[in-house]
């Protein structure tokens, strides 16, 4: 805790000013013709699907695929990254890194 | 006045030496529900110290907020399981506890310019780069996510008009940082792991304490 309190209000000044600052930089991106352009093709694309077909799927589905998904997107990676990252300190030393 | 002098003083106070005393509890007894009282604080005691040595102790305070923001995380990241209204109040609450997790590491993210430019092994380097577009990313989702506020803005008197850009940003960001966060954990996976079994072990010292406590009546 006492790491907390060290010279927090610099430090979180810092980290305030920064991500604003880079706040603003991406929010200019939607000011490009670029964003206009995904604009453009989003209002073109029509409605297509619709909730009806969510009617046919069991409400606690509704609730719990959602929670499902962020775990899986989040563990699968996380479990393939630590794989990769085993195997990449037994064999990296043996390539000469 | 009258109340505080009967709490002040107590019934011998207020009646004075006729009071009738209230009989001793038997010795055994006394001494039985002394030991244990004693026990017990002394157990709560000694727990409370070794909780404040052990958030004092920087890995493990890092350990607990990381926790708290992973737990903050999964809570924002499913709109459809939370509602809306939960998911964007979350999502503002959130950036609290991440605001902690960069003064936790402020150390290290001073570090990360000098260790860019200097000569690193491929996985600080790859680490470095990984955790700064974590963070890009991060302020993209919260950027994008007050633009097509629903609830929360509206609540703090902003209406923003919705608009098909920054949704279609905000759904996709927020689809890919999870893989993202996914890799960083990964990343930090050996840390965790090594905090995860300390604290494990200081379970273990608390359940020993309790139990040498409850040894004493």
């Amino acid at each position: 805790m006492n790491l907390l309190k060290k010279d927090w209000q610099r430090r979180t000044t810092w980290i305030v000013f920064i991500s604003v600052l880079t706040t603003l930089a991406i929010g200019l991106v939607g000011g490009t013709d670029w964003a206009d352009g995904f604009r453009q093709v989003l209002e073109s694309r029509g409605e297509h699907g619709g909730p009806e077909g969510l009617n046919k799927v069991p409400m606690i589905l509704l609730f719990v695929i959602p929670l499902l998904k962020v775990l899986l997107m989040t563990g699968v990676p996380m479990t393939l990254g630590i794989g990769l990252a085993r195997g990449w300190r037994r064999f990296a030393p043996r390539l000469g890194r | 006045m009258l109340s505080w002098r009967l709490q002040a003083t107590g019934p011998a106070g207020v009646f004075g030496r006729n009071t009738p005393k209230i009989p001793r509890a038997p010795t055994l007894g006394a001494y039985s529900l002394h030991s244990c009282l004693l026990g017990c604080a002394h157990s709560y005691l000694m727990t409370g110290i070794h909780m404040f040595k052990w958030l004092t102790q920087l890995h493990k305070t890092r350990y607990i907020f990381d926790l708290i923001l992973l737990l903050f995380f999964i809570l924002a990241a499913a709109p459809q399981t939370t509602g809306i209204a939960v998911h964007e109040w979350v999502s503002f609450l959130y950036l609290v506890p991440f605001a902690i997790h960069l003064l936790l590491h402020w150390d290290w993210i001073i570090a990360v310019p000098k260790r860019l430019f200097s000569r690193l092994g491929t996985e600080h380097r790859f680490n470095v780069i990984w955790d700064s577009l974590l963070y890009i990313l991060m302020l993209v989702v919260t950027l994008s996510g007050i633009l097509v506020s629903e609830v929360a803005m509206p609540v703090l008197g902003i209406d923003i008009a919705p608009d098909g850009f920054w949704s279609m940003l905000h759904h996709q960001s927020s689809n890919l940082i999870m893989p993202i966060l996914g890799i960083h954990l990964a990343v930090h996976w050996q840390w965790i792991v090594k905090i995860s079994k300390k604290l494990f072990d200081r379970k273990k010292a608390k359940t020993a304490i309790i139990a040498s406590a409850g040894g004493i009546q």
